[in-house]
């Protein structure tokens, strides 16, 4: 019955569609659906029937209902009026005693004269009866001049605080405006300083690479003179099975020719241009310029 | 006032026996429908004139009901909502006699039908009076009990089903009804044809 297809019985039965949407029950019904339908119609008819017997309202507590909706009825009023006047009372009291404090610490601000200062207020607070205003002292409320100068010593104090904290402030922006001066000479300096640094990098690069160019041209040279040592050796030789007799140091180079040939052959090269202890000892602070670099890397 | 007072009073009876039906405590029924009519007094500002007074009344005594019902259940143990499934299903020969001839046997069960309408879920109850007792329409009780109305159509299914479950499990234990067996023709016998050649 609790299931889908048995939901027609409770759509028909109620006269309603299904949640679902579907027309179950809206086609013509079977003899047998119908003979079940009206028995459920008496069934549940008869449910219903059984349901609504008994249970009628008890005259006691509707009686006890009615008295209290009818005490609710007038309570209500006099009470909301009671708090109503009891609020309004509080209200009126706290405002006016707001009203009159409020009155003399803004004359005492300001700093009205004395002979604008209305005293009005201060005869209020007297009016109020405080406690704490009851007791002595009672001349400097007739004459508030101590009230006021008190006042006026703390503007002028107020003021002079002001002047002098506007002087700090003062120096304090000077001395910012300095330390930025210096902050941007310093930038300008390292701005510089950079640009130097490229440029003698540039310098080293260029003096590495003429360097290496010349110990290329050195070993070329060195190749060649022993070459021709070689030939010349030859040459002598061949000359002695003629018969010449050349002797060695007998050019037209002369003696300092052959002790400078002789001292660039003794010279030691290295095997590799990084290798050179003047050039890889090349510090680029003391780099001038290109030119000088190439003449120390020799 | 008055015509508050006379509005309530014309349904009071109404009024109580939704409350009598649905609170599970019976001794709290009184106070919850005190409760529900007062505090429609006090808020009688807000309902809307030309409005289904009787729907407006029905939503403050569930509210009332289901709060009462809240507190009852704190104190016993939970109702499973979910026996009807359980139980054997209704097309049984046992019901159909039921289905035969239903008023005599639901002046048999007498207090058993409340016995057994208090075995439904609030909402099932609250479904169940209200379409079939208090004539509301689905969406109307959708409204009163602020629900969609599929689920309303649900509980009133679910509630209508174990309703009869209950009625029928006592039925059979105390044998009220014997089971209605249907005659069936024997197999090989065609029993239009023969109900046809009767008729001629």
């Amino acid at each position: 019955m609790n299931q889908p297809n048995d939901e027609w019985v409770w759509t028909r039965l109620d006269s309603t569609k299904p949640p679902s949407g579907e027309h179950i029950g809206n086609g013509p019904l079977s003899s047998e659906q119908r003979e079940r339908l009206e028995s459920e119609r008496r069934f549940e008819e008869g449910l219903t029937n059984v349901l609504a017997k008994g249970g009628e309202c008890p005259d006691a507590v509707w009686q006890a209902i009615r008295a209290n909706m009818a005490k609710r009825e007038e309570a209500p009023r006099s009470f909301l009026q009671r708090l109503t006047e009891r609020r309004m009372v509080a209200t009126l009291l706290a405002a006016s005693v707001l009203v009159v404090l409020g009155a003399v610490s803004a004359l005492s601000f300001l700093g009205v004269p004395e002979s604008q200062a209305p005293p009005a207020p201060l005869a209020q607070i007297e009016a109020l009866s405080l406690p704490a205003l009851e007791t002595p002292a009672p001349k400097a409320f007739g004459d508030h001049a101590p009230l006021a100068s008190a006042f006026k010593q703390e503007r002028a104090n107020y003021v002079r605080e002001k002047a002098k904290l506007e002087e700090e402030l003062a120096a304090a922006r000077a001395s910012l405006g300095k330390l930025e001066q210096e902050r941007d000479a310093v930038v300008a300096e390292r701005d510089e300083a950079k640009t130097k640094l490229q440029e003698m990098e540039q310098d080293v690069q260029v003096a590495r690479s003429q360097t290496k160019a010349l110990m290329g041209d050195l070993a070329r040279a060195r190749s060649n003179h022993k070459a021709l040592t070689t030939e010349v050796s030859e040459l002598r030789q061949i000359a002695g099975l003629l018969g010449f007799d050349i002797e060695p140091g007998s050019t037209e180079s002369g003696d300092s020719a052959a002790e400078d040939h002789a001292q660039v052959l003794s010279m030691t090269l290295p095997a590799r241009a990084e290798e050179s202890p003047s050039v890889m000892a090349l510090e680029i602070p003391n780099v001038d310029s290109p030119a000088k670099s190439a003449e120390s890397g020799k | 006032m008055d015509e508050f007072v006379a509005a309530i009073e014309q349904y009071r009876n109404q009024f109580y026996r939704f409350v009598y039906r649905n609170a599970w405590d019976a001794s709290v029924v009184d106070d919850v429908f005190s409760s529900a009519v007062l505090a429609a007094f006090e808020n009688r500002d807000r309902f809307t004139p030309g409005s289904n007074f009787r729907a407006w009344m029905f939503r403050i005594l569930a509210n009332k009901c289901f709060v009462a019902n809240r507190e009852t259940l704190r104190e016993c143990a939970p109702l499973d909502d979910d026996v009807a499934d359980t139980l054997p299903a209704l097309d049984t020969p046992y019901y159909m006699a039921v289905l035969a001839d239903p008023e005599p046997f639901l002046e048999q069960c007498g207090d058993e039908v409340f016995a057994a309408f208090r075995k439904l879920s609030t909402a099932q109850r609250m479904c169940i009076l209200l379409k079939d007792v208090e004539r509301f329409s689905y969406q109307e009780i959708a409204d009163i009990l602020g629900i969609p109305v599929p689920t309303v159509m649900t509980h009133l299914a679910r509630g209508r089903t174990r309703l009869r479950k209950e009625l029928l499990e006592y039925a059979r234990e105390t044998g009220i009804i014997r089971p209605l067996h249907r005659p069936r023709a024997p197999e090989g016998i065609d029993a239009q044809r023969i109900q046809g050649s009767l008729a001629q």
